[in-house]
């Protein structure tokens, strides 16, 4: 097993957050779906080290976007998923999915109409969320 | 940049800016602060701050930490465990000095095991905390700390025997593709901090012969031998720049430059 290749559960949040953004994912969106999708507000400091993480891993890859004023003059660094970064994220799901396989976890009867808070996702963020 | 874009950065923002660039690189400063300023204009200034500190706080830890484990390692955990190791080997009662034998092979495994174990006692606590758990460069470490701690037993079989050990794994590393640059960032902060320290060394004793007549190790800083602090010091200010240069992948090298 490669030990950089393997995905924390942060990780796999942001990465799945990026591919779900495309092209629009930058910091402030990617802190902005992560709340939408799994009801928590991760921490600022928690993204930027999970991504430089990932970054060095050669997971994700930046790309410069303009300076805008309401930045401060300072340019929008958008997030893209290297191929490495897909398959990582596909391996870590794979191993999820035959691990839910026939629990019925994710029943729609039993999540209702709420916002998803699946326990896996709770497992291993210590001190990711706000 | 536009007049009206450049002019929106205080000096206030400038200065914290260049502090988040201490603990992590120029760009990625920029772009963290152009976050946190943009998210800003609807949480407030107070949760600017809170959010910087805490940013500051996320992505600066380990280095302080890793230099403090690296002094805790030398100054306190080295001496112990050398200590303990010819404790129950018996060798602090029954001293066998080599037992006389002085081949080829115990000659350069002991310069094999002692180099890599001097080194490591620093640079292995400093990659764990610096780079992580889950990181080549710390399981490489880690290995070849093992594998020559035991040539403290100052037995002839055993430090031979690590001393192979060490030279196997380093060869291993450099032959494979997924271990090499690892290897050699490990290699080349061993070679600098040794140039680095022997300069010192002669440096001072050129200063200053009569102080190192009877004693070859006379300097001391922070209660540490002087090649302790000399290679933390080394460690610190080549390792992060020398990770940069050699491990992160290239696109990430691009985008920073």
């Amino acid at each position: 097993m490669n030990p950089e290749r393997t995905l924390g559960e942060f990780e796999q949040i942001v990465l799945l957050a990026v591919l779900r953004l495309g092209d629009a994912a930058y910091g402030v969106t990617i802190l902005e779906e992560i709340a939408a999708k799994t009801g928590r507000s991760p921490a600022p400091g928690a993204l930027y080290t999970t991504l430089h993480r990932m970054e060095d891993k050669g997971l994700v890859t930046f790309r410069d976007g303009s300076p805008t004023p309401e930045r401060g003059g300072r340019a929008k660094r958008f997030v893209q998923v290297t191929r490495e970064g897909r398959n990582a994220l596909a391996s870590a799901q794979s191993a999820y999915q035959s691990l839910l396989q026939g629990l019925d976890l994710l029943d729609a009867k039993l999540l209702g109409n709420r916002v998803p808070h699946v326990s896996i996702l709770r497992l291993g963020f210590g001190g990711a969320y706000a | 940049m536009p007049e009206s874009i450049s002019s929106a950065r205080t000096s206030s923002s400038a200065i914290s800016e260049w502090l988040l660039a201490r603990v992590t690189d120029p760009t990625r400063a920029a772009t963290i602060l152009g976050d946190l300023t943009e998210m800003a204009a609807t949480r407030g200034r107070l949760w600017f701050w809170t959010a910087y500190l805490r940013t500051l706080i996320s992505l600066g830890w380990r280095t302080p930490v890793a230099v403090l484990a690296a002094v805790v390692s030398v100054k306190y955990l080295c001496r112990r465990a050398v200590h303990l190791l010819l404790y129950v080997t018996g060798f602090i009662h029954s001293p066998i000095v080599f037992a006389g034998r002085y081949s080829h092979l115990a000659v350069f495994s002991w310069i094999v095991s002692g180099s890599v174990t001097s080194f490591l006692w620093i640079v292995f606590p400093y990659v764990t905390f610096r780079f992580g758990l889950r990181n080549r460069l710390t399981y490489l470490a880690g290995t070849l700390f093992l594998l020559a701690l035991p040539m403290y037993t100052l037995r002839p079989q055993i430090y031979q025997l690590t001393g192979l050990a060490c030279t196997l794994v380093m060869v291993a590393a450099l032959a494979s593709a997924l271990w090499r640059r690892q290897m050699i960032f490990l290699l080349a902060c061993c070679a600098i901090n040794k140039l680095v320290y022997f300069a010192c060394y002669y440096a001072a004793v050129a200063h200053s012969p009569a102080a190192f007549r009877d004693n070859p190790f006379p300097l001391s800083l922070f209660g540490m031998r002087i090649d302790d602090p000399v290679g933390i010091a080394v460690t610190v200010m080549i390792g992060p720049p020398l990770y940069r240069w050699l491990l992160q992948p290239r696109s990430a090298k691009v985008a920073h430059a």
